[in-house]
């Protein structure tokens, strides 16, 4: 599933010519130099960096071979690319980024929007003066301009009898399940969702990682065989490269690929786009080098991320804070667990952690994050009677994941805010009077749920 | 300086939230607009469901009670030229229906335009 090859590229990263692998996207790329930092944040300056890594975050905007807000973990790198912070460029940026971050909490709510607005003249010279600190704001270049322009119209996919949106082990099983042709989409490469990547990715690395831990094993071999009826079944056509960005009711998705956007229109549409990862309530729980484990499953395991080495810590509980371990212990990281129990459930934890070499710390409550260079650096935790502070590259927490609501809703979904299930959550499989349908993670399911669900 | 993030891309943090709820905004929708949750780039996926339980617990009522906001297609950036090269009539019928039908229940905030 990764496509990495050896071959290297060059780009240009303000102005410093960097050699990255080739697959890479700019963000892993960068973060491979040790450049984790991506961009500021517009109100306090506080850096950004990878944190979702599947486009959908926004906090790795960079400005691209002179195009502004380009996601640089969508972007894959290319030779001679230049690529900036949007901030870059304006002396007073640092400076006023340190003064907002020092003392930005003693300004009112929302006064970078609500200040200055009148006198009209007034208005236009603070955002004058704002933008280029703030890094927003300016246009692309005019070659980008002209290229954008023309282009033969969007696809129009028509009526279709089924589409079910999300590839991954709930998504499968729905298009499975559904009665006649059915169009099965999804952003990533291959069916199975990024999990069944990450899966790849320890199954790949050969010592029995895969066989001494049951759970992720036996998820693999389901995510497998439904891969194959999938790709077996004559009436199940995928799409893949393809992201779901709007709907409107009462049937139509507004779908975008690499060529531009394509509408569709379903009798029945099943929504299997999973859950988005929580990271969780600390402070400073915005620091680049934090990130859920869907994020690591790309960049590790689809991306193809160097983490050999690096130290990583793992909190949470659930399926994924297994999977995340056994990823990061596949591709060579040094892992810490941090679970929230060892009990029940979990009660493998101890054993297995002894078993893989993973450092084991239980009882422990997070309490803040530590930056150095502006990335993460330490984690900081109280419990066990004192803190205790873990050194930490990249932490991935895995705390109950948020069911992903926008399109749903859209659809006219009927959803209820049921934190037990994770977020916003259907009150129903189905709202009468819609044509949507949802199941799995975003329905509220537990990853582990997904994988003892009866074979239909 | 330490800060607790709500909300990554309008950087809201946790304590502006509540002091927002203290100055009288008591809706999720009204909050939004106040403070900016959700109204980033990323359209609240980052912190909507944190802000609708922070709310529930500021005001102590069970989450159940908290509405959603609204979210308005597209989800992601889309450029206008990509926007310029749809077909417009289906496009236009579409959104005539959709404004036409009763959306999902949400409190009436009064900020409504």
């Amino acid at each position: 599933m990764t496509s990495l090859s050896d071959e290297t590229v060059t780009i240009f990263f303000e102005g410093k010519p960097l050699p990255c692998r080739a697959g890479l996207s700019v963000g892993a790329a960068l973060w491979e130099h040790g450049i984790k930092v991506l961009s500021h944040s517009h109100k306090f300056g506080r850096p950004r960096g990878l944190v979702c890594a599947r486009g959908q975050c926004m906090s790795c905007l960079m400005r691209i071979d002179g195009e502004p807000n380009v996601r640089s973990c969508q972007t894959p790198v290319r030779q001679g690319q230049v690529v900036n912070r949007q901030d870059a460029g304006s002396c007073f940026a640092p400076a006023m980024h340190k003064a907002l971050d020092a003392g930005g909490h003693l300004l009112p709510v929302g006064f970078h929007f609500k200040w200055f607005t009148r006198p009209a003249f007034l208005r236009r010279a603070f955002l004058d003066g704002l933008r280029p600190v703030t890094g927003v704001g300016k246009l692309p270049d005019r070659a980008v301009w002209s290229a954008a322009r023309g282009g033969p119209p969007a696809h129009d996919h028509g009526v279709l009898e089924t589409v079910v949106i999300g590839a991954g082990a709930a998504g499968m099983r729905a298009a499975l399940a559904a009665p006649g042709r059915t169009l099965l989409l999804d952003d990533l490469p291959a069916c199975g969702g990024q999990r069944r990547a990450a899966l790849d990715r320890v199954a790949g690395e050969g010592d029995g990682l895969l066989a001494a831990l049951p759970r992720l094993a036996q998820m693999r071999d389901r995510l497998e065989s439904d891969a194959r009826r999938i790709s077996l079944a004559d009436r199940i056509e995928v799409l893949s490269g393809v992201r779901v960005v709007g709907a409107y009711q009462p049937d139509m998705l507004l779908l975008k690929d690499e060529s531009g956007l394509a509408v569709a229109r379903a009798a029945a549409i099943v929504w299997a786009g999973g859950a988005w990862d929580r990271l969780g309530d600390f402070e400073n729980n915005d620091l680049p080098g934090l990130m859920g484990p869907r994020a690591l499953y790309r960049l590790a395991a689809i991306q193809g991320l160097r983490l050999a080495g690096a130290r990583t810590v793992v909190c949470g509980h659930g399926f994924d804070l297994w999977l995340s371990a056994a990823l990061l212990h596949a591709v060579g990281a040094r892992v810490a667990l941090v679970p929230d129990t060892v009990t029940g459930a979990e009660g493998e934890i101890p054993a297995a952690s002894r078993r893989l070499g993973w450092a084991l710390h239980a009882g422990l409550e997070l309490r803040r994050a530590t930056a150095r260079t502006g990335a993460l650096a330490t984690l900081d935790f109280a419990g066990g009677g004192g803190l205790t502070r873990l050194p930490a590259d990249l932490a991935v927490m895995c705390a109950r994941a948020k069911p992903a609501h926008d399109i749903p809703y859209q659809l006219g979904a009927d959803l209820v805010l049921d934190p037990d299930r994770g977020g916003f959550v259907p009150r129903a499989a189905r709202t009468s009077g819609t044509v949507v349908s949802i199941v799995g993670e975003a329905a509220g399911a537990a990853p582990e749920d997904l994988c003892v669900e009866a074979v239909s | 300086m330490s800060k607790r993030i709500l909300c990554r891309c309008e950087d809201v943090t946790r304590a502006e939230f509540r002091e927002a709820y203290a100055e009288g905004f008591t809706e999720l929708e009204s909050l939004k607009r106040y403070t900016g949750v959700s109204t980033g780039f990323c359209q609240g996926k980052g912190c909507l469901v944190e802000s609708a339980l922070e709310l529930s617990s500021l005001r102590d009522v069970p989450p159940g009670d908290i509405c959603l906001t609204n979210i308005r297609p597209p989800v992601e950036p889309v450029t206008f030229a990509e926007l310029a090269r749809l077909e417009p009539p289906p496009l236009l019928d579409d959104l005539k229906r959709t404004s036409a039908a009763a959306g999902p229940q949400r409190p009436d905030t009064g900020d409504e335009t």
